[in-house]
């Protein structure tokens, strides 16, 4: 136990003298004191829910790019540089490596998010705009959330790949999936396929519907609906709007247990692909 | 018991046998000098020891452990200069070694292990802005945290300077002397000889041979050599010199008599030059680990 966490606070720190880091952190600070500002200066007009909406919105966006920027090379980088061989000769596991790493970069990017949302929240606060503390509360759970996610994504995609090369066509790949809204185009190709290469008449099958709610931000805006209504404004843009009808499927606790698998698979697939490699 | 024990070792990269069947059995408290030429399998051999590869059939131990299943524990005995390092991210140079003493969960003085490999004054840079040299060691103060009892260095005198590879050896002779045993791989042959107890000399993934250095001069056969250069060197002398005891071999080339033979020998072939003649020259030596290693890789390359 000892041995992962001093994984994960070297992760940490390394960011420290990371050049993109800074400027991360800079677009982070500008997303919350210009929220902030913007709530502030509109004082009279600013409704209790808007900052933590508004700050959601955009990290949810700027929160799972960097999530994946400042993952994606953490493993396979160092097995490209040596420094992995090092870390595998002193006595460190596998395990402790990666899972260290996970926590690392999750406490790292965590920061960066929170850091806009405090500041968001402080600029509002000085300059006379009300906030609704529990949905502040409520913002920071949800974006650590999303952010385990994403960190579980690519350092999973880091762990499993061979070189840095393919790292980093898979981290491209995770944008243009999840945040380009490719996965809900999966279910449409596979009916044109299905369907002796035409496209198909009628509505989606339930299959279809399904999938549109395993993807993660469905899957947590899902979670929360019940809730926290004003929050699950946030994911729009990346989820299949929730039937009416309220199937099982995008039912809060359907929607935690397959947010928890995309926290925890993606990471261990990776790690079981790096297991058994030879350096 | 052994403190390190390879038996049977394969190891295919795909079409590519690095290691064939390997054996090797390293005792506790010895210095074990691994010879062979590039691509041997002498780092293939470390990687395995260290569960960096996995072997294909066949099992090693250290200390009695599975270097696979065991891993961890086996590191946790083990300093290791690997092959191929990179420094850690982005720390200074006594924070590696900080890091080092943390993970093996030891106390000890980075500054004084700082010292002892000659980079005092130097550790609070950062450490991706050291020399290779100085990088190497960095690495090696790393491996000597916690005092391990097992030191495993791949080619711990590459890219070093030779204050540097002095360094070196009187760091595995101190460690030799404390009862770590260390296990180190090298091309370069006269820093074998001059620190190691025993030898093996791996060429193509098998042990081609494992003995003392003495053993192995015996075994090979080549025993040494005295090159007496004359004003003119008499034909008659060939015959004389082939029928002392303890000559191997008599050649002449221009006023140059070479003759193979043991150390004993040397003195009489010397004298019955300087009966039947001017002498100029002479010249003796044992023979050099360079003869050995060619004589059981096969020359070539």
């Amino acid at each position: 136990m000892s041995r992962l966490l001093q994984i994960a606070r070297k992760d940490f720190r390394d960011a420290a003298r990371d050049g993109q880091l800074y400027v991360l952190g800079a677009l982070f600070l500008l997303i919350g004191l210009g929220i902030g500002y913007l709530a502030g200066s509109n004082a009279g007009s600013t409704a209790p829910q808007d900052v933590p909406q508004l700050t959601l919105l955009a990290l949810v966006f700027f929160g799972s790019i960097a999530a994946i920027t400042l993952s994606y090379n953490q493993i396979v980088g160092k097995r490209a540089s040596g420094e992995l061989r090092v870390l595998l000769s002193l006595p460190f596991s596998r395990t402790e490596v990666v899972y260290g790493t996970f926590l690392g970069r999750l406490a790292l990017v965590v920061t960066l998010t929170w850091l806009s949302l405090l500041l968001a929240t402080g600029v509002a606060v000085v300059m006379g705009a009300p906030v609704a503390f529990d949905l502040l509360l409520g913002a920071i759970l949800v974006i650590a959330t999303l952010i385990a996610v994403f960190v579980s994504l690519a350092v999973g995609l880091s762990a499993g790949s061979v070189n840095t090369t393919r790292a980093a066509a898979g981290a491209f790949g995770l944008f243009i999936v999840f945040l380009f809204r490719l996965w809900d185009g999966v279910p449409i190709a596979a009916r044109y396929v299905l369907n002796g290469f035409s496209f198909p008449s009628g509505p989606a099958p339930t299959w279809a519907r399904v999938w549109a709610h395993l993807q993660p931000m469905a899957s947590l805006r899902n979670a929360i609906a019940e809730m926290s209504p004003p929050l699950t404004e946030a994911f729009g843009a990346y989820a299949a709007q929730i039937p009416a009808s309220q199937p099982y499927y995008t039912e809060p606790w359907f929607g935690a247990l397959v947010t928890a698998a995309w926290i925890v698979l993606p990471v261990t697939l990776g790690y079981v692909r790096l297991r058994s490699a030879d350096l | 018991m052994a403190a390190i024990d390879v038996s049977g070792v394969i190891k295919q990269f795909g079409d590519v046998t690095a290691l064939q069947n390997l054996d090797l059995t390293v005792e506790e408290g010895e210095v074990f000098g691994f010879l062979g030429p590039n691509g041997a399998g002498k780092s293939t051999t470390i990687d395995i020891l260290l569960d960096h590869v996995r072997p294909t059939a066949g099992s090693a131990r250290v200390f009695g452990m599975d270097a696979h299943d065991q891993t961890v524990a086996v590191r946790e005995l083990t300093g290791v200069l690997p092959e191929g390092y990179g420094t850690l991210g982005q720390m200074k140079g006594r924070t590696h070694v900080e890091f080092a003493l943390e993970a093996k969960g030891a106390r000890g003085d980075p500054d004084a292990l700082l010292d002892r490999v000659g980079l005092d004054g130097v550790g609070h840079r950062q450490a991706t802005d050291y020399s290779k040299g100085m990088k190497q060691r960095l690495m090696l103060a790393m491996a000597l945290a916690g005092e391990p009892d097992l030191l495993i260095l791949d080619e711990p005198t590459t890219g070093l300077d030779p204050n540097g590879a002095r360094t070196m050896r009187k760091i595995v002779q101190e460690e030799a002397d404390r009862g770590a045993t260390v296990f180190f791989s090298s091309h370069i042959l006269e820093q074998v000889e001059a620190v190691c107890d025993r030898v093996g000399i791996l060429n193509q993934g098998h042990l081609a041979a494992v003995d003392t250095i003495d053993g192995l001069r015996e075994a090979a056969g080549a025993t040494g050599q005295v090159r007496v250069t004359m004003e003119v060197v008499p034909e008659e002398l060939v015959g004389t010199i082939e029928g002392l005891d303890g000559v191997t071999s008599v050649s002449i080339a221009d006023s140059t008599l070479t003759a193979g033979c043991e150390n004993r020998a040397k003195g009489e072939i010397v004298h019955r030059c300087y009966q039947s003649g001017t002498i100029e020259n002479v010249e003796t030596s044992e023979a050099s680990l360079e003869d050995l290693f060619v004589s059981y890789t096969g020359g070539g390359a």
